[in-house]
């Protein structure tokens, strides 16, 4: 139940108007005379954790929800087709971010794709369904972050997630995820993963489960055939929820503060600059590049950093938009002179998790074999497979630092240092 | 995150905003350190 202290505010949905299309069954809200709606809680962002939120929240009827998604309620068909991700790549549902030049990589700027969609990057992303490893995340205790081991995680792990015949011990069988197996259909793809199983390495029957280390088939979001993001799964059927509200295209500009408490956001729909209030919280979803930008537009970051730009500071926070890691990925690809046999399931169909040093306390190295060539354009169409290489070090090795752009909407770049023997790396690190 | 999952991110995103859900609504609690600075609100 809601607290008595706000629960007798008055929520003005009289003001709105809830449209819904028939095309994507979203909501849209339009005001009516006011720039201002309230709501308990305000979710800025309707990507992957948004779209759990705004779910999980409104599961209580005398909760109402605010989602805001700066992108379209949902994007070109080919969405849904798992084989297509390359392609949402640069295409409208994706912020199209770019890094600055870098010096490990002969001063080139890469593509940095995030989605910009309800579903955010679930939608656009290649449908890997990979938890990662026990001391990975138990590290995260060791830092600082008591509670938040594993075994602590592992029970929303399981709520996540619909699985059948794995071991329930670790996976989930009611949740609204349906993460399924690559069939192992195409013989490439088997013929990689007796390779691996050849250089000495473990073959998992799980890599979410006991064994989460090893070769295994890949687990990816695809549900029936297509693409299974998160708004598919959590979002999309809740929308007929009175107490939820989706507005698309909703850039936000920054939280609003009163008096040390974040109490709504303005953003801006459809050309018009309005304001949401957040009775109980304002709930940031905007992923590691936008929920970031997001605080330092609202002057809670680095000091230095909000002076440059002039932006007014309310926290100095230096850690904010600071220390960003991933998981870079590097392709190898081979043309075929023909279709290879087999299905193509359209992203990775073998997924290693290994080490390269036994003393390390988790998997470091990725490798993936794709039926499909991940090529530069002028392969598309040709037939062909990819090996890649990525980097898994759950230490921070690579990244120094990563500081989003300022204004909402103007600036596509940011310092992203990949060091300069991370490439090397990837290529000496292959063997056990 | 305070640190990669060694592994693709998503899956895990979806752990963690499911149990920020359940610690606002008051079904799972936040530490003692962490109750320093925030109260679930439900």
């Amino acid at each position: 139940m809601l607290k008595q202290s706000w629960t007798h505010l008055p929520l003005r949905r009289s003001l709105i108007t809830m449209t819904t299309t028939t095309s994507n069954n979203s909501h849209t809200v339009t005001p009516n005379g006011d720039d201002v709606t309230r709501f308990d809680f305000v979710i800025v962002g309707a990507g992957t954790a948004g779209s759990v939120l705004a779910a999980r929240l409104t599961e209580q009827p005398d909760v109402r929800v605010l989602l805001l998604e700066a992108g379209p309620a949902d994007g070109p068909e080919r969405m849904s087709v798992p084989g297509a991700w390359p392609t949402l790549i640069g295409s409208e549902v994706d912020w199209r971010y770019t890094t600055v030049p870098q010096p490990g990589l002969g001063g080139a700027a890469i593509p940095y794709p995030r989605g910009r969609v309800l579903g955010g990057s679930s939608a656009i992303n290649a449908m890997f369904h990979q938890r990662g490893h026990r001391s990975a995340i138990d590290s995260w205790a060791a830092q600082g972050a008591t509670g938040w081991s594993y075994d602590d995680l592992l029970p929303y792990f399981r709520r996540s997630e619909r699985t059948n015949g794995l071991d329930p011990r670790y996976r989930g069988v009611d949740g609204p995820m349906r993460p399924e197996r690559v069939a192992p259909a195409m013989p490439a793809a088997r013929a990689a993963l007796t390779a691996l199983q050849g250089l000495g390495y473990p073959v998992s029957a799980d890599l979410n489960g006991a064994e989460a280390e090893g070769a295994a088939w890949n687990e990816v979001t695809i549900a029936d055939g297509v693409r299974q993001s998160a708004a598919d799964a959590y979002l999309r059927p809740v929308l007929d929820r009175q107490n939820v509200t989706v507005v698309t295209g909703a850039l936000v500009h920054r939280l609003l503060i009163t008096r040390g408490r974040c109490t709504g956001v303005e953003y801006s729909h459809g050309g018009i600059v309005q304001r949401a209030q957040a009775h109980a919280e304002v709930v940031l979803c905007a992923g590691a590049i936008g929920s970031p930008q997001l605080l330092m537009l609202s002057g809670i970051g680095p000091a230095d950093g909000l002076r440059a730009h002039d932006l007014k500071q309310l926290v100095d926070l230096p850690g904010v938009g600071a220390n960003l890691s991933d998981h870079p990925l590097g392709f190898v690809v081979y043309a075929a002179p023909g279709p290879l046999p087999g299905t193509v399931s359209g992203t990775a169909d073998v997924v290693a998790a290994l080490r390269t040093d036994p003393a390390l306390m988790a998997p470091n190295l990725h490798i993936i074999f794709a039926g499909i060539p991940l090529a530069p354009p002028s392969m598309q169409g040709q037939s062909g497979f990819t090996i890649g290489f990525g980097l898994l070090a759950w230490a921070p090795t690579f990244t120094q630092s990563a500081r989003a752009s300022w204004a909402p909407a103007r600036t596509r770049s940011w310092t992203y240092n990949c060091g300069s023997t991370a490439w090397t790396v990837f290529v000496s690190s292959t063997r056990p | 995150m305070p640190s990669l999952p060694a592994a693709n991110t998503n899956a895990t995103v979806l752990a963690i905003a499911e149990r920020a859900a359940a610690i606002i609504t008051g079904h799972d609690r936040v530490t003692d350190e962490a109750s320093a600075v925030y109260t679930p609100v439900l």
